[in-house]
This record gives C-alpha cells, structure tokens and sequence, in this order.
C-alpha cells in the first residue's frame, strides 16, 4: 500500500544536514551577535550591529558590492537577452554557437587569471593601449578602473548562464503569436515590444535573480587578482568577512552576515512580489 | 531588412570568439618554454596593484598567441618534476568527488519525498531551501563556520564538504523536474503494489538520470572552482586545492604558470563536453517557476 509516511524517509537525510548544516548554525550565531564576546557572553543589544553599520571598513565594502551589483546585474542580463534574440535568430550552427557561449561557465577562475593579467596589469595590454592613445601615465592608473576590469571578467564569465535562461524562455513563446503579428505587418521591433517583451517577463525575474546571486560570486576573480588585500576601490563584502574569520571575530562576523542577509532577503522578497504581481496580470 | 538578418549571426560569432579567446589564449601560451614566458611577461606580470611606474621603462607584456619555439617541457616539468602542484590537484579532487556522491544519492531522494510528501507546510519548506540555496557564499560561510566549531572539524575538508553534499541546489533542479513527471506512472506503480521505495528505485530514479547528471555537471563546475570555503578553513598551503593557489603560482611561479591551468581546467572541459546537453537543460530548469 501507498505509505505517505514513508516519504519523510527520503526527505529526512536531506532535512537534517540542512538544518544542520545552514539553517540552525545561522538561527544560533545570532546569539553571537548580541553577545558581548565569547568568554563573559553578556547580552549587549543591537550594539555589534550598529558599531558594524559605522565601521568605514565595512561601509566602503557594502559600497562597492553595491555598486558592482548595480553596474553588473542590467548589463549582464541586456547583454544575455540581445545575444539570446541572435542565437534565436540563427538559422545554422545553434547548438556550436550554444556549446561555445557555454564554455566561461566551467572555467575555473584560477586557470583564466593569467589572461587577465595580461591585459589589465599595470603593464598589461590595456594599459599599453591607452598610452599610445595618447593619455598622460598619471591619467590612467590601474586602480582607476580596477571596478571596470572587474565587470569585464564578470561578464565574460556570467553571461552565458543568462543566454541560456533567456533562450529558454523565447522557446516557451507559441510561434503563433509571431506568426500573427506577422500577418498584421508588424516589423521586428514591434513584435519584440508587443510578444516577446510580455511573455518573457516571468524568465526575466528568474535571470534578475540569478543574476543577483550570481554577482556575490566575483569575489573568487578579486582574489585570484588581487589577493587578500586589494585597493580600496575593489574591497568587497567578502574581504571583511575574510577579515572577521581570520580573527574568529564572531560576534562582528555574524552582525555583518544578517545585515547582509536582511539586504539581500529583502531584495529577494521584492523581485518575487513583483514576479507575482506580473504573473498574476497575465491571468 | 537584409541586414537585420545578417546582424544576428555577427554578434554571435563575435560573442563566441570573445568566449573562446582567453581558453585558446591559455591553451596556445601552455606550449612556450619557461623562458619565454619570462621574456614576454617579465616577472611582473602580477603587478595588477603595483601602479606605480615611471613613464619610461616599463616593460610591457608582450601579448602572443604563437609560441616562438612551441615545446611541451611545461608539461614535461609539471607532470614529473612538480610534486606540489599535482599534490593540490589531488586535494581538489578528494574535495569534489565526495561532494558529487553525496548530492548524487541525497538529492534525488529528498526531492522525491518533497514532491510527493503530503503536509501543510511542505511549500514553506521548500521556500527555505530555495532561500538557503540563494544565499551568497559571504553568508553561508558563517553557519558552516559555527558548525565546523561544533564539530571540531575546522581546517579539515570535512568542513568543506559536508555542507557542500547538502546545499539545496541538487534538490532544487530535481524538484523542479519531477513537477512534471506524470503520476499517472507512479499510481500504476502503488497499483501493482510497489512500495514507496520501489517505484523510486525503478520508476522515478531512471527518469531523472539526465537532470541528475545536469546537476553534476553543475556542481562539478562550482566545486572544482571552490576557492571562498577554501581560503576560510585551510591554514596549510599543500593542503590548498590548486584552485586557490592558481592565484599564488602566477606571482610565484609564472613560467609554469600557463600549464598548471591549462592541466587544471581540462577536467573541468571534459566534464563539459560530456554533460553538455544535460548542462543547458539543468540551467534551464532553474528557469521553472517556483
């Protein structure tokens, strides 16, 4: 017969390593964050969260993820949604062309690090370039656009996985409404502002999310780059982290974690409040 | 309207090439001896931060794709003469491959209990995999820590790998394939009087293979690039997987350097070259709405 508690069997081993693992760990290291320190554990308040929320330290890195998140997110995914469009477009050679964009997605951020250093050290290609441009030494120092190299190798990596989503959910669009709009005489534009445009609303939510989460992850390129301690124009949220590890500071370490978990959680929450408002105005 | 249509296939062509370039650019450079290697990138190749050069002699780097005397001693040294960085190779593959086997037998299981499990908050549940599976790294790295703590396993690979075998990835792209799986199969299956266990070990299992090796490939790809966890729980350098001190060996070491990764992303290609149908329909999946 048809046990239903018998699933509980197969959810549990999962259940309880990610209660374990995840979930109760980060629930318990609040605790750290309203203690005083680890050894008296007097209960000081909110006190770690507002000295972190002052710390310049911790301010100039929350400033630069955002920013690199805020340059990163709509570029990648404009850039993904043009090149999905072409990949649509093509009459032959889609799946080598698929298999080619794919390739960045798998190359680990070590084995490429090399090659960025050759166009953006300060040495490097890049730089060789814009002195024969004719700017001055003093106008183009490397740490200027350090943020912009970054975004380069953000792109070059992170795109693929978007072209992959879009291109997926041009698919889930019936032919027939081009088709149709075809037949009213609608050019490309129009047919792109008036079908594809609307229908792929609900993917475009799932790239800006993944996009999102995808953009903490340019940590692993600053510090193949850069190392531990990089210019200030690119210390990141994990460099402080890093930091509070390396002095098993927990209590600054878990106030940082759930203010970032607030940021990023309520960010979250909205992109799925506004998928639903969209999804639901469809019906 | 000609070229328009033209257009598609130009960015296309110009994208892949953008792709593929910096993989070829490795590839070509692996073949140059140490020496030349030397010549072309100077020993500061690294000096990404320096910045600080007087205008006149600076040696800049000589980009090439043609070695000028194309040789294989890189590899020569690297597979004979170079214990530690096959030592770090090994690391990295002791930290992957128990990962990949335990999200390979967990995860199925828990997404087929999730799916057919009938409880009120199994949706909530859900949700909190689908949380704890967006979170960055910056902020799991914290409960990982603590349980580390717990457990006494810090600077261990235990440390690494249990969470790893849990992330709620796995579950995630499995659940959102068994969505579709028609139950009209498993109630046949209950009919004939299969057990729960039964019709998962030879109905729903079968069916998930290709999302399970979607997953794979995955994971493979993130893990073999892990270098956050790393950098946090490992203190001994030969304990590093080559993944992280990647970073370090092209300060230390840059005339190797081009032949380490090269030997170190192959794996990561051939995993991808073997998966890759499977890859763009994982990634696709992810796309289902929750």
């Amino acid at each position: 017969m048809r046990n239903k508690r018998s699933y509980w069997l197969f959810l549990l081993p999962s259940l309880l390593g990610v209660a374990f693992f995840y979930i109760v760990p980060f629930v318990y290291s609040f605790c750290y964050a309203v203690i005083d320190n680890m050894t008296s554990w007097e209960f000081v308040g909110l006190r770690h969260f507002e000295e972190t929320l002052c710390n310049p330290l911790f301010l100039q890195a929350a400033g630069n993820t955002a920013l690199f998140v805020c340059i990163c997110v709509p570029l990648s995914m404009g850039l993904a949604l043009v090149l999905a469009l072409c990949l649509k477009g093509l009459k032959r050679g889609r799946a080598l062309a698929t298999l080619v964009l794919l390739v960045p997605l798998v190359v680990p951020s070590g084995s490429i690090v090399s090659f960025w250093n050759t166009l953006f050290s300060s040495n490097g290609l890049v730089m060789k370039m814009l002195l024969q441009a004719g700017f001055s030494h003093e106008a183009v120092s490397p740490s200027d656009w350090s943020m912009a190299s970054l975004v380069v190798i953000f792109l070059w990596k992170n795109v693929s996985s978007n072209i992959i989503l879009f291109w997926s959910g041009l698919n889930w669009i019936p032919k027939t409404y081009y088709e149709q709009m075809a037949l009213e005489g609608a050019g490309v534009f129009r047919q792109f502002a008036n079908v594809t445009w609307v229908y792929l609303s609900p993917t475009t939510f799932v790239v800006l999310l993944m996009s999102i989460v995808n953009s903490f992850k340019v940590f692993k390129e600053v510090y193949m780059l850069y190392g531990s301690y990089p210019s200030p124009d690119i210390y990141m949220l994990q460099h402080y982290m890093n930091n509070q590890f390396a002095a098993m500071n927990m209590q600054k370490l878990s106030a940082a974690a759930y203010i970032m978990f607030l940021v990023i959680g309520l960010a979250l929450l909205a992109v799925f409040y506004a998928q639903k408002r969209v999804t639901d105005s469809f019906q | 309207m000609r070229r328009i249509k033209i257009l598609p296939t130009i960015l296309i062509v110009t994208a892949a090439a953008l792709a593929l370039f910096p993989v070829l650019y490795l590839f070509a450079n692996s073949f140059m001896s140490g020496a030349e290697i030397l010549s072309r990138y100077g020993r500061e190749i690294t000096g990404a931060n320096a910045g600080d050069f007087s205008s006149h002699g600076i040696h800049f780097v000589r980009f090439g794709l043609v070695p000028e005397q194309p040789s294989l001693e890189q590899y020569r040294l690297l597979l004979f003469h170079s214990p530690g960085y096959l030592r770090m190779f090994w690391n990295s593959v002791l930290l992957v491959v128990p990962v990949l086997a335990g999200q390979c037998i967990l995860a199925p299981m828990a997404a087929y209990g999730l799916e057919n499990l009938r409880w009120k908050y199994k949706e909530a549940l859900y949700f909190a995999y689908i949380i704890v599976m967006l979170m960055p790294t910056q902020i799991t790295l914290v409960p990982n820590f603590v349980v580390a703590g717990w457990l006494n396993i810090r600077e261990s690979y235990l440390a690494i790998i249990l969470p790893a075998m849990f992330h709620p990835l796995g579950v995630f792209l499995l659940r959102q394939q068994l969505k579709n799986f028609p139950k009209e199969c498993m109630e046949a299956a209950f009919l004939d009087g299969a057990g729960s266990w039964q019709a998962y070990r030879s109905i729903v299992r079968p069916n998930l293979t290709s999302v399970v090796a979607a997953m794979l490939v995955l994971l493979f790809a993130d893990n073999w690039n892990i270098i956050d966890q790393a950098v946090v729980f490992l203190k001994e350098l030969y304990d590093y997987p080559l993944s992280v001190y990647l970073g370090q060996a092209v300060q230390g070491d840059p005339g190797m350097f081009f032949a380490v990764s090269v030997f170190y992303l192959i794996p990561s290609l051939l995993v991808f070259l073997l998966g890759q149908d499977y890859l763009t329909e994982g990634i696709a999946l992810s796309s289902v709405k929750a």
